[in-house]
């Protein structure tokens, strides 16, 4: 855990190291192409060697007017052109080009002295009075003192042309940084998606293992419990057979003392004895029933059942406890059949458990009502006691296993708290519903539904009504 | 020796004549193969002007340049928008420029500098213009190229 965490700092640490680097490239990137681009902008550095060419030009010319060949209107043009060619080096960005690339200009200013020295002779050539001989006197002179700028136009030239490469190798250096920042860029992009990879692997392994943790925890807390309720679903099967037993001496027991013997102390603690290894194997049943349920052991049988046989046998089988309770329960029924297509063994374990918890709940003297009704397409039984009631938060409850409501102090009775849980499982198993409503203090009314059978289902034989099993 | 001195009059008198009818002397001539037209300053002048107002490299700053739009010379021979236009300077310096610009930018043939004549000396007697600073895309190097000086004739190859 500690090595994954450590890693995963380094990676983190070198992903924002490669953000940084990116940014940087960017950067780096931006100047670069600013930088060429500006290099493109440049004016072209030959447009300076263009005046050694035009001065070349008004030479020749001057030297074909002197001999005649060419009107003298030739060479003012070129004069023109070759002066134009000085202004073009003074204006505008040259200059400053030139300037910047410690290029000697004063080529152009001595140049541009002798022009404007030599253009009242130069225009003075055009002068139709001027006779062959002394037109070429004067462009001798001109030429003459045009001459001696040879060497210093060569350097010019030069210094140009060494300027222009080095320009053009800048230029090439400059794309050349330009594509390395590039590259650059790329691999530190890859990096980038390299690491943000890497650490998705991590995270997701990390994930993983979490998962596979929790998943080990939630089985083996099943398994715990599971281990639990087969721990004790064998020791209710080793304590049932002695318990029966037992409970099958006292009942021998109880008949001979009661025959035999007149001492009352005796009889009691025999009857004390007898209630307690009953309700110890009612406990024994509910544990092993909860088991089965929860194992998915339990099978239903459905067949249409009259509910009213079937709450009269319930009832039948819970007298002889509530009695001892001084409970006596008071049933109303329909007038006709109500027909469920159910499992009579299973309802009336359902009903047993229900009646026998309004029993222990209700105070001696007292009565519990037994309802049977036609609910529209629904058959519903109440069973309505006046007990302690319910609150309304543990209402919700009511229905978990091991939940116990204190039935109070007077009545001195427990349970194992899984029968109202093994009752709402048998009424899911059958597919009817269960429920309570109580007001505290004012006694509670359970009820179960089930579907009632169509019509046609009515003229069929009913099957015998069974008695609960204790467990399978 | 004769012709040659007949010649040389004839040279001679035809100075003596230039400078009386310079100020009507073509100064461009505009070719597309057979048809040719040729322009004198005085005509460009008076041909529906273009203002273009821009810096380019070769002036120092902000410069209002005025003439007849490249379009409407080329229109007047009816050159092809898909044609190629070979421009020749006063010293023959000759570039290639296609006619497509002339129809998708305002370029002109500049004859007036901040509203004056444009000397052989400084650029004239006709500059072509491009309006650089209206459209970035020509502040390319490529279009320095094409703004010839001293623009003597325009034929369509």
């Amino acid at each position: 855990m500690h090595r994954s965490r450590l890693t995963r700092a380094v990676f983190l640490t070198l992903f924002v190291g490669a953000v940084f680097f990116g940014i940087w490239l960017i950067y780096k990137l931006g100047n670069e192409i600013q930088n060429i681009q500006t290099a493109d902008q440049t004016p072209p550095l030959w447009l300076g060697s263009q005046l050694p060419l035009e001065l070349l030009r008004l030479q020749n010319n001057l030297n074909e007017v002197a001999f005649g060949y060419k009107p003298a209107a030739d060479v003012v043009l070129h004069f023109d052109i070759a002066w134009s060619r000085i202004n073009v080096l003074q204006e505008g960005k040259l200059p400053q080009i030139l300037a910047n690339l410690e290029i000697d200009q004063g080529v152009l200013t001595d140049l541009e002295a002798i022009f404007t020295t030599l253009e009242p002779q130069i225009q003075g050539l055009t002068a139709s009075s001027m006779t062959d001989e002394v037109r070429r006197q004067k462009t001798m002179t001109i030429l003459a003192a045009l001459e001696g700028f040879d060497v210093p136009l060569k350097k010019f030239l030069l210094a140009i042309a060494r300027a222009d490469n080095n320009a053009r190798v800048e230029f090439r250096t400059g794309i050349l940084s330009l594509s390395h920042a590039i590259a650059y860029l790329g691999a530190t992009i890859l990096t980038l998606f390299g690491i943000f990879v890497f650490l998705l692997m991590i995270e997701l392994r990390a994930a993983k293992d979490t998962e596979n943790e929790m998943r080990k925890l939630a089985q083996d807390a099943t398994s715990a419990s599971r281990m639990n309720m087969n721990f004790m679903s064998v020791v209710s099967h080793e304590l049932r057979t002695p318990l029966t037993s037992i409970l099958g001496g006292l009942a021998l027991l109880n008949v001979r003392i009661r025959k035999t013997s007149t001492d009352e102390s005796t009889i009691k603690l025999l009857d004390i004895a007898s209630r307690n290894g009953d309700r110890l194997l009612m406990l024994v049943n509910d544990i092993l029933d909860a088991q089965a349920l929860s194992d998915g052991r339990v099978s239903t049988e459905r067949n249409p059942v009259n509910l009213n046989e079937i709450v009269a046998t319930a009832v039948e089988n819970c007298n002889v406890y509530a009695e001892q309770l001084g409970v006596a329960y008071c049933v109303t029924t329909e007038n006709e059949k109500v027909v469920a297509l159910t499992d009579s063994a299973r309802v009336t374990q359902v009903l047993f458990n229900l009646l026998s918890n309004a029993a222990k709940f209700t105070s001696s003297g007292d009565v519990v009502k037994v309802n049977v009704r036609r609910n529209k397409q629904m058959a519903r039984i109440e069973i309505i006691d006046k007990g302690i009631g319910i609150s309304a938060e543990q209402q919700d409850n009511v229905f978990s296993p091991f939940h116990q409501i204190n039935p109070g102090i007077s009545s001195g009775i427990k349970s194992s708290g899984l029968g109202l849980s093994i009752t709402k499982q048998l009424m899911d198993l059958l597919g009817g519903e269960i429920g309570v409503s109580s007001n505290e203090g004012e006694g509670s009314m359970f009820w179960i539904e089930l579907d009632l059978v169509p019509a046609e289902h009515d003229s069929r034989k009913f099957s015998p009504v069974l008695l609960i099993s204790g467990s399978n | 020796m004769d012709i040659q001195r007949i010649m040389r009059a004839a040279l001679a008198s035809s100075l003596f004549v230039l400078p009386t009818f310079g100020f009507a002397q073509a100064i461009l001539t505009v070719t597309n193969f057979e048809t040719s037209a040729t322009y004198t300053l005085e005509e460009l002048l008076a041909m529906p002007q273009t203002t273009v107002v821009t810096k380019n490299d070769f002036v120092e700053d902000l410069t209002t340049f005025q003439g007849p739009s490249l379009r409407s010379v080329l229109n007047d021979i009816d050159v092809d928008r898909t044609a190629n236009l070979k421009m020749v300077a006063l010293n023959d310096y000759a570039s290639k420029v296609p006619a497509s610009d002339a129809f998708t930018y305002d370029v002109i043939l500049a004859v007036l500098r901040d509203g004056e004549v444009m000397s052989v000396r400084d650029k004239g007697p006709i500059w072509v213009i491009y309006p650089m600073d209206d459209n970035s895309e020509l502040q390319r190097e490529i279009f320095n190229s094409r703004l010839v000086w001293q623009l003597k004739s325009i034929s369509v190859e």
